[in-house]
This record gives structure tokens, C-alpha cells and sequence, in this order.
């Protein structure tokens, strides 16, 4: 796992072929962070728990 | 642009074509946010003040240059860059396969 720090502000770039990804420290509000993600319509971001809900749905489809 | 509340050790996943990209947030304090991003090897991960660096630390202007470097050949590069000498030899081999061109 790749670590690193960011103030508010600052943004960090995943390059991948579909383009860029910009992962933006937007706010912090007590012990709670706003990330800003940026990135074409295409690129689709989940939640975590958000994620493994719709895995575990699909799974069981099929 | 898509903003996402989250807590400490809470993530956020971002799908692309070559996998999943899995952004944790393991720290928080005072303004300052620790980041863990687990991705494949191939995508690579930068600060933004790094932007104008290639994969290889030159600094590219690219407004500037005649040269055409695109999003796409910096991926490229990078992607190669990560190659063992054996994986780069063999591509290098799949290239340039005489047996390609007599097909």
C-alpha cells in the first residue's frame, strides 16, 4: 500500500488509460475528512461498504 | 467532482480498467490526512506538485516541447518502467518478431 500525507488542499493523480483521477483533501470536520474525487463519467467510485454490498448481490444472482 | 465523507480507516473504491483502486484513510490530524492507495502495479500514483515529472524524474514541458507527450505515453512509460529485465525483453521480442511481419 502506497502512503501518503496531504493538507487541505493538495491533491493527489492516479494515471490509468481512461485518464486521470484527481483525489482532492476537500475538508475535515472533526475527526471525519471530505475527499473530492475527479475523474470522467466513465470511472465509477464506490463507497467501501457500498462495494462489497453490490459484490455480494451480484454474486448471488448469479 | 464527486466528494466523499469518510472516517478513519474507512475507504472509498474507484473502478478502472486495469482494476479496482482502494483509497483508506489512516490518519487524521490537525489538517493533515494520511492516504494508503492500494491499486495495481500498473497505475501510478503521484502528489500533484510531481506533475510535470515523468516516470523517470526529468521534468517534461510540455506546453512547451514539440514532442506530443500524452497521458497515454507517460501510462506507457511507466508501465514498462515497472517490468523486469526479462518481461521488457520479451515484449521488445513480440515487437519486433520477424515472424510478424511475414504474417
Amino acid at each position: 500500500m502506497l502512503v501518503l500525507s496531504s493538507k487541505i488542499g493538495e491533491s493527489i493523480t492516479a494515471t490509468v488509460p481512461e485518464g486521470t483521477i484527481k483525489f482532492v483533501f476537500v475538508k475535515q470536520e472533526g475527526n471525519v475528512v471530505k475527499i473530492g474525487i475527479d475523474a470522467i463519467r466513465d470511472i465509477k467510485v464506490y463507497r467501501k461498504e457500498q462495494f462489497t454490498k453490490d459484490n455480494i448481490y451480484i454474486e448471488k444472482i448469479c | 467532482m464527486l466528494i466523499h465523507s469518510r472516517k478513519r480507516n474507512e475507504s472509498s473504491i474507484v473502478e478502472t480498467s486495469l482494476g479496482t483502486i482502494e483509497i483508506k484513510v489512516l490518519r487524521i490530524d490537525r489538517g493533515v490526512v494520511k492516504l494508503g492507495f492500494d491499486a495495481p502495479i500498473q497505475i501510478s500514483i503521484h502528489r500533484d506538485n510531481a506533475k510535470n515529472k515523468t516516470p523517470f524524474g526529468r521534468d517534461v514541458a510540455i506546453k512547451d516541447s514539440s514532442i506530443d507527450i500524452t497521458q497515454w505515453d507517460i501510462y506507457q512509460a511507466e508501465r514498462r518502467r515497472l517490468l523486469t529485465n526479462k518481461q521488457r525483453d520479451e515484449e521488445d521480442l513480440r515487437i519486433n518478431d520477424p515472424r510478424k511481419e511475414l504474417a
